[in-house]
């Protein structure tokens, strides 16, 4: 038997996903949040994730951009279909290669990654987009035909900025352009009729 | 000319085509302190390829590793058209020569609104409308 | 349907997983080069490795100390998608697979695969096996309360009546096993909804063998059970309710 102090559970986050029962269960391979563990002679145990270097290398920054947008996809890899998931990895694989990073960006951002998966549970675009990235690392995306453009940012906090032009025969290019919430999209853009760049009907 | 890194093409992916640039290939990074940088291919001579690969070759002067991305192209704009644009929104930008480090040809577009995505747009849609693959392009040796 | 020898396994189309854990702990502990040399191993299997850990700030306001203990630094082994991982501690491997999760034989071939490139048996002495499914249900919204998971799950909170339903919960529920010999650790809590719409529980099923056979095939063997066990539990668990979703 041990003869280490007795841990009492003081602190227990629902979303944890390793209990903080030392020994007690199986572990998880995603990262757990710190626990705080009160000792029984006083003392307090903080247990937490391994702590980064201070400064990492731009390649390193890249992978862990990677990294987190994949592992955060999984939460909702279920509700994504036809490939949908594969395709999206593979642009972002290509955004985020090393050798042809541009000086002074960012990488991606994981709020900006949640905002546009929040998007597409929300929407299920039939066509899918071209994926880009902001200077700062906020995810782009583009549906272009012909002369029609629909270009979104996503922002953190579910905001998007979003901008289309649309030329119908025999008219000048009409834009508009805005900041909204993931979830008033489709009525911000309906006047625009997005649907016809979006869908494949 | 506008730089434009791979991150900022839009790119059809079946065919791997340049289909447009996001309106974010102009936008203003803090540390361009207002001034939208551009290289002027006239001051290396007349509009041909041999201009076009020497204002590449000054803008990649000035990069921290002296190296442009295979990847990436460069957006070729009427500076009369570009001003053009601005005024008729009421927004009129400035287009001022200002060699910078090693670039000798470095220009600056000023007073963009760059909140005015757009304008973004046009510029980078309607306006730069030649692209010019960094991989074609004839550079000379580094 | 719930698996027995005869009866196939219920395959959902939406299976609410979202982690898939193995854990096998050994009598004896591996140096960080033996770890390296581990995870060089598989790495044609996991392209990417990264170094974790857990560090410890032990305090004491009383005595005004404070101390940094290093837990234990481990090795993670990815796939690209960084849905299958492998962590490669000191006395534990530890198998993981994100969803999309397929199939048990899928998940189990990999493991059975890393066992054998890796050489464990029959050098190394199995101590331990658990095995443990994380699920998250996603309850479609109706209204602010989350009482609506009683729909959902069996298992749970009994309150009086004249107490409102909960806007949240958590419960935890440990058990000893006769049948298979282990022991399980259930969970359920309201968690933050990632799905719009929606209002999520997790599920998360843990189960804990302490004593392992010394053969390697009769290990692999209460694995199998261990997973038919877990099926069960889940499936007594959740309701019709529940499928309807995992189906749809």
């Amino acid at each position: 038997m041990s003869s280490a102090p007795e841990l009492t559970l003081k602190a227990f986050n629902p979303a944890d996903r390793i209990h903080p029962v030392k020994g007690g269960t199986v572990g998880s391979a995603l990262p757990a949040p710190p626990v705080s563990f009160q000792l029984s002679q006083g003392e307090t145990r903080i247990s937490t994730p391994f702590p980064p270097p201070a400064k990492k290398s731009m390649e390193e920054r890249l992978f862990e951009a990677l990294v987190a947008a994949k592992v955060r996809t999984s939460l909702v890899a279920m509700h994504l279909h036809g490939g949908v998931r594969d395709k999206i990895f593979a642009q972002l694989n290509r955004l985020h290669d090393a050798d042809e990073w541009p000086e002074g960006d960012e990488p991606l951002k994981l709020e900006s990654f949640k905002t546009f998966l929040r998007f597409l549970l929300l929407f299920e675009p039939e066509l899918r987009p071209s994926l880009g990235l902001s200077p700062d690392g906020n995810l782009l995306a583009a549906w272009v035909k012909e002369e029609n453009r629909l270009m979104l940012e996503f922002c953190e906090l579910n905001r998007v900025s979003w901008l289309v032009v649309r030329e119908d025969a025999n008219t000048f290019p009409e834009r508009g352009s805005g900041v909204s919430t993931v979830d008033r999209l489709p009525e911000v853009l309906a006047p625009y009729r997005p649907e016809d760049w979006i869908s494949r009907g | 000319m506008r730089y434009v890194p791979h991150t900022r093409q839009i790119i059809d992916e079946d065919s791997g085509n340049v289909i447009g640039i996001y309106p974010a290939a102009f936008k203003l990074r803090p540390e361009d302190k207002g001034a939208l940088s551009v290289n002027w291919i006239e001051f290396y001579g007349s509009l041909d390829d041999e201009s076009i690969a020497l204002a590449a070759d000054g803008f990649r002067k000035n990069l921290q590793k002296k190296k442009l991305a295979q990847s990436a192209l460069f957006a070729l704009g009427n500076v009369g058209e570009a001003k053009r644009r601005g005024k008729l929104i009421r927004k009129p930008i400035r287009i001022l020569h200002e060699p910078e480090g090693e670039n000798d040809g470095h220009a600056t577009i000023r007073q963009l609104d760059d909140n005015d995505q757009s304008f973004l747009d046009a510029l980078a849609n309607e306006v730069f409308l030649d692209r010019r693959a960094v991989a074609k392009l004839k550079l000379p040796k580094a | 349907m719930l698996e027995t020898e005869s009866k196939p396994v219920t395959c959902y189309k939406a299976p609410p997983i979202t982690e898939a854990v193995v854990e096998m702990h050994f009598g004896d502990v591996l140096s960080e080069s033996a770890r390296k040399r581990t995870s060089g191993k598989v790495a044609r299997f996991y392209p990417t490795e990264v170094q974790e850990g857990l560090i410890n700030l032990q305090l004491n306001p009383a005595a005004r100390k404070a101390e940094f203990i290093d837990e234990d630094k481990w090795l993670k082994r990815a796939t690209e998608d960084q849905t299958e991982i492998l962590l490669i501690k000191s006395n534990v491997l530890t198998w993981s697979q994100l969803a999309p999760y397929a199939t048990w034989d899928q998940f189990s071939e990999r493991i059975r695969r890393d066992i054998d490139v890796i050489a464990v048996r029959p050098r190394r002495i199995v101590t331990r096996i658990g095995m443990r499914y994380i699920n998250r249900i996603d309850i479609p919204a109706s209204g602010d309360s989350v009482g609506q998971y009683e729909g959902y799950l069996q298992g749970g909170i009994s309150m009086p009546p004249i107490i409102p339903p909960p806007s949240a919960y958590t419960w935890h529920y440990e058990t000893r096993h006769e049948d298979v010999p282990c022991r399980s650790v259930i969970k359920s809590a309201t968690v933050i909804p990632i799905v719009p719409n929606t209002n999520a529980i997790m599920l998360d099923i843990d189960l804990i063998a302490d004593v392992v056979p010394a053969r390697f095939e009769e290990m692999w063997e209460l694995l199998q059970q261990l997973r038919h066990l877990k099926n069960t539990l889940f499936e007594s668990i959740i309701t019709d309710k529940a499928r309807e979703i995992f189906s749809s």
